[in-house]
């Protein structure tokens, strides 16, 4: 009995000696010299990084002289890991962040270093000429750059629904390119496809933005839709865009419509989507609601339709896996579909960004990096799309070709989202049909944009905490209905929701105009 | 002698193995599920849904899984983080439990409250990342998987539980004997608390095994990821990107498959499956009998 | 008080005497358990105590830059987003009578699979139970999302089920819109759960039982009700009340997993599923606030510390031996 205890504490012994050993000798310290930049990316790195990095690394060696250390996080970690490290103030050169990350309480707790002076400014060439100065004002919060953006297009994606082609070719509706014509495709679906719903939707979004309203005609007369404390508001503002006249809100009563200009001085203004999404809620399955996954529900031909956006093609057309599956692409906004310009309302605000912490010793360095990236398109290109000959080609004028690794997991992959996405070095994949390259370049243009009238602003909602959570539980319990469409008369319903609540929503009423006029008084683009 | 067993007897055994059998049924059938989805292809559970049995068998979800050579390491450090902490919690939560039983110790509740109280209050997740990353410098370095948790107070406390079940008697007649405490915990009481070691060994056991948060937080260095850590990830990618996609934002990696999620929990469970029977013969009565008598 | 029987003894003349307490004389005699005592109590001192430092944060308006200690104090104002609507008074008895059904039923079920598990004799049987019981406990709560749909759908095993009970078709139960019907639905989930796997410290509890005693019963008549009723459960009641005990300490805090994987976005549910945990997370979405997050915490561990005590002393009363401490 002794003798296998003292054997037992023996073994234990070696085991920790052994370890701590093993711990000890191979924490690898990247030497971190004085003129090594300290990056956090969110994505798995991709294959072949390391040899673009060091050929950054070489080409740069007589100029810049900078070494990079990037570490990658996974998307699902991104969140929490870089909360934790920038409240813990640990040093980081360069991160990412988003507002669906932690971008507006990280800007708001002081924790990124303002940015604006190393734009539009002469010294750095490389950033004056890819970011305008209104994109870059635009992208203020609290009233600095802490965030550069990075973004392509001047809106988040051509939105359409995918359907099933061949089954539309089937029931002889051909092309869609009408409400009237999606319609009928979803009659046909129900009346002879038996296990198969018409559309597939997700809990939270429901019809999403399908009956769109003239967001274009509104701004052009100064009548803004945006969304703030959780509610849809509608703001309209005098003729020199220099204060608020009126503001009325999702489920407010016709009054607060009046001073609208026609034709937009009705409460259909929210009330028709309403009305067609509970019109045509029998196209969706019975618990929408709680549906997590329509793009799937759709590659296994559970539904018939998907809504989503162009961005997503790829995505969406990698899941049709069956040969008869062909995809159709209507593109719901008319005048996007067309192509015209001015089709859409753009804020100009990215939904990414690199920040620089303040923990950083070494801001300027920083900036230099990113101004070498977009002062030319070889740059740029080199993380984005990798070394040319090794992992892409150069196709035509704006395409490139993907040089295939062994397996895709030896591809090189970069998700340009994080650092590199900017609309003057876009190049598209050969890969995509013409109809769709067509539409991602028309895309691109700022024209095919008009510039909102309150492009830049962001609300503060910490003046109104309070309030914004009380109207927000009360909104709870029929935001999720009404974005399916389950609910009878849902006009009725939303207002009486929102009197519910009324002196709260009045507060935080009163609060966006005062922020609003603040910020027209400030604008200055 | 062999006891007859009478009608009542008889009906009270049809009820107890009725119920097993429904509540085991109920356990297992999720499981057969989880298990034959992770075998089939993406687009058989995209189309077909959940199936006791695969509709198309497919290895793609485990080639996904194992195709990176960082699996091989994780389970080399969960098996070292496992093994080792296992060993160390062990030896100091019987040794605490074991004075803590000792019902004329005097500081018995005092340190049992010492004990307890953490399980309650805790600093929360900055000051304690603040503390270890800035003071203890653990970061990136495997004990940090290890000796946060080598004290769980609930585990200790169960210890104690199962050390004060057994007859004081024992312990006196060997302080008679001379035996200090020390040889008495592991001469005497180790080797009948079987039971109990076994399932506070597989508490500790099965924590060590499935930590991945502490990893996320303070390790760097890819080799050093356990195996819970690499399957966590997927999971919570996917998790994020259904987020992502519900607010509104475009998803623009693609999402692991509906069977990685699938695989991912048999990889995790499978071990558990494996060991726990090893484990089931220390719940066998009689290693008490005989140690009282004499 | 087992302690006080070590304060006499018998001295030199057959008398007996009182031992004067004193604290060193108490630790040389107890010198062996207090050393066994020691590395738990460092380790805790370490890992446990000195990071409970940072609760101040609750307290502060906390700044990276300023560091815990160094932050602007400013009282109790991390508690007001908290109580600042009514909704506090919901989530709180949510999370209260949550848990609470979730220990009642969870022990309940927990004591009876593992008192049927050790009268069943055949061993095959009892080997695969065993095992097979403890199954869900490793099945992470996205994953029993996933099937939970199959489960609760409109068209799924639930409702087929009413279905073909009552003959009509349209008769079920529409999980989705109805708030009512999640509690009970959380908490069959949690018993299927965690019965099994929390069975495992009853059963080694039973292990250790002495058979001599099953034996004398029998001889002397009783049945198996009779030595369910009168040995086992008896013999168990320490451990029960111990864990409960335990257990009821984290009553103020919902079980985030579970509820935010079944229940998640769906805002139609949160008036009877919307705990503490899971409101604070949204709460932090749009107005993340360290301090907050501490407070809250705070809030959570005091109340529930409260709440251990009182049952601890209600343990006292009734059945001294098995209180925590």
């Amino acid at each position: 009995m002794k003798g296998r205890l003292t054997r037992i504490l023996g073994l234990l012994l070696c085991i920790i000696v052994m370890s701590s050993v093993v711990s000890g000798c191979s924490s690898s310290n990247m030497s971190v010299g004085s003129n090594t930049l300290k990056i956090l990316l969110v994505g798995s790195k991709p294959a072949g990084f390391d040899d673009v990095v060091a050929r950054f690394e070489e080409l740069t060696a007589d100029t810049l002289n900078i070494k990079l250390n990037v570490e990658w996080v996974a998307s699902g970690d991104m969140k929490d890991t870089l909360k934790l490290r920038m409240n813990t103030g640990e040093e980081y050169d360069l991160v990412f962040d988003a507002p669906f990350y932690n971008l507006r309480t990280l800007a708001a707790a002081g924790v990124y270093q303002p940015l604006e002076s190393y734009f539009n400014n002469d010294e750095y060439p490389g950033l004056k000429k890819s970011f305008e100065e209104d994109v870059i004002k635009a992208n203020y919060y609290y009233g600095h750059l802490y965030s550069v953006p990075m973004m392509r297009t001047y809106g988040s994606g051509i939105p359409c629904v995918y359907y099933r082609q061949d089954l539309a070719d089937k029931y002889g509706i051909g092309q869609i390119t009408t409400e009237e014509q999606l319609q009928a495709y979803f009659e046909a679906i129900l009346a002879n496809e038996p296990d198969m719903t018409p559309l597939g939707v997700t809990n939270t979004r429901g019809f999403y933005t399908m009956f769109p309203i003239d967001e274009v005609g509104m701004a052009k007369v100064n009548l803004v839709k945006l969304s703030a404390a959780n509610l849809t508001w509608y703001v309209q503002t005098n003729e020199t865009n220099t204060a608020v006249e009126s503001i009325a809100y999702e489920g407010a009563p016709q009054s607060d419509f009046d001073n609208f200009p026609a034709p937009y001085n009705t409460t259909d203004l929210y009330g028709d989507a309403l009305n067609k999404r509970h019109e045509w809620n029998k196209y969706l399955e019975q618990d929408s609601i709680s549906q997590k996954d329509s793009l799937g529900g759709m590659a296994g031909e559970k539904f018939a339709a998907h809504i989503d956006t162009l961005d997503a093609y790829e995505n969406v057309a990698a899941k049709m896996t069956r040969d008869y599956m062909k995809l159709g692409v209507y593109v719901y906004p008319e005048a996007a579909q067309r192509m015209e310009p001015e089709a859409r309302v753009t804020t100009l605000m990215a939904n990414n960004f690199v920040c620089v912490p303040i923990s950083s010793s070494k801001v300027d360095l920083t900036m230099k990096f990113l101004d070498w990236l977009f002062s030319s398109e070889e740059n740029h290109d080199l993380f984005e799309l990798g070394i040319e000959g090794k992992d892409w080609e150069p196709v035509g004028e704006d395409q490139y070709r993907v040089i295939q690794g062994e397996t895709a997991a030896q591809t090189y992959t970069f998700p340009g989202y994080v650092l590199t996405w900017n609309p003057n070095y876009v190049k598209f994949p050969d890969t995509l049909p013409d109809d769709i390259l067509a539409y991602k370049k028309y895309d691109l243009e700022k024209d095919a944009y008009y510039v909102s009238p309150l492009a830049g602003f962001n609300f503060d909602v910490t003046p109104v905490t309070t309030e914004a959570q009380i109207v927000k539980e009360t909104a709870d319990k029929v935001t999720n209905s009404l974005a399916h469409g389950t609910l009878d008369d849902p006009v009725t319903k939303i207002q009486e929701n929102r009197a519910a609540v009324i002196e709260h929503i009045n507060v935080i009423k009163d609060e966006l105009e005062r922020q609003i006029n603040e910020f027209l008084a400030n604008k200055d683009f | 002698m062999k006891m007859k067993q009478t009608a009542s007897d008889k009906s009270v055994s049809i009820v107890f193995y009725g119920f097993i059998t429904l509540f085991s049924i109920i356990c297992l059938v999720p499981f057969i599920l989880v298990v034959a989805s992770s075998f089939t292809s993406e687009d058989a559970i995209l189309r077909y849904g959940y199936n006791m049995w695969p509709r198309e068998f497919s290895l793609e979800a485990y080639k996904l899984m194992f195709s990176t050579p960082k699996m091989l390491y994780a389970y080399g450090v969960t098996i070292f983080v496992t093994v080792v902490g296992t060993a160390l919690s062990m030896l100091v939560s019987s040794a605490c439990a074991y004075s803590l039983s000792v019902k004329s110790f005097y500081y018995r509740n005092i340190i049992t409250f010492f004990i307890y109280f953490t399980m309650l209050f805790s600093g929360g997740l900055v000051p304690t990342y603040l503390w270890i990353v800035k003071y203890l410098k653990l970061t990136d370095s495997l004990w940090v998987l290890i000796l946060p948790s080598l004290v769980n107070p609930w585990n200790v406390l169960l210890l104690r539980n199962f050390f004060a079940g057994i007859p004081e008697s024992l312990a006196e007649s060997a302080k008679i004997d001379g035996a200090n405490d020390l040889v008495i915990l592991f001469k005497i009481i180790l080797p009948i608390s079987l039971p109990g070691l076994a399932t506070v060994g597989l508490f500790y056991a099965l924590a060590y095994w499935n930590e991945w948060y502490k990893a996320m937080l303070y390790l760097r260095t890819e080799w050093k990821y356990p195996l819970q850590y690499i399957i966590m990830q997927i999971t919570r990618n996917i998790r994020f990107a259904e987020e992502l996609a519900s607010m509104g934002g475009t998803v623009t990696e693609n999402p692991p498959a509906y069977s990685s999620q699938m695989a991912t929990a048999v990889i995790t469970i499978g071990p558990i499956i494996f060991l726990y029977p090893f484990l089931q013969k220390y719940f066998v009565t009689g290693l008490t009998v005989g140690s009282v008598k004499g | 008080m087992a302690n006080k029987k070590n304060r006499v003894k018998v001295n030199a003349e057959g008398r007996v005497e009182e031992i004067k307490p004193s604290l060193i004389a108490d630790a040389k005699r107890n010198k062996w358990l207090i050393l066994l005592c020691l590395p738990v109590i460092i380790l805790l001192i370490i890992f446990a105590y000195i990071p409970m430092g940072g609760l101040y944060m609750a307290f502060v308006n906390y700044k990276s830059t300023t560091g815990i200690f160094g932050s602007e104090f400013v009282g109790f104002e991390n508690f007001r987003a908290f109580f600042s609507t009514d909704a506090w008074i919901r989530i709180t008895a949510n999370t209260l009578y949550l848990n609470a059904l979730f220990i009642l039923f969870t022990t309940f079920f927990s004591i009876v699979i593992a008192i049927m598990l050790s009268e069943v004799k055949n061993k095959m049987f009892k080997k695969i139970t065993q095992s097979v019981v403890i199954l869900p406990h490793f099945m992470s709560w996205t994953i029993v999302a996933l099937f939970s749909v199959a489960i609760i759908a409109s068209d799924g095993a639930i409702n087929q089920i009413i279905r073909t009970i009552t003959g009509n078709p349209e008769a079920g139960i529409d999980f989705y819109n109805n708030p009512m019907a999640w509690p009970p639905l959380l908490v069959c989930l949690r018993i299927w759960q965690g019965a099994g796997y929390g069975s495992i410290v009853y059963l080694a509890t039973i292990t250790g039982i002495d058979q001599e005693i099953y034996e004398a019963a029998r001889i002397d008549g009783a049945n198996r009700w009779q030595q369910i009723f009168r040995i086992t459960l008896p013999l168990l009641k320490n451990t029960i009340i111990m864990l409960t005990i335990m257990s009821v300490g984290k009553i103020f805090y919902g079980d985030f997993g579970m509820i935010y994987a079944l229940v998640g976005n769906q805002s139609q549910l949160y008036s009877t599923t919307d705990v503490i945990d899971t409101y604070v997370y949204r709460l932090l979405m749009t107005a993340d606030n360290l301090g907050t997050t501490a407070a809250i915490g705070l809030i959570q561990s005091c109340l529930g510390f409260l709440f251990v005590i009182g049952c601890n002393k209600l343990a006292k009363v009734f059945s001294p031996e098995s209180a925590l401490f």
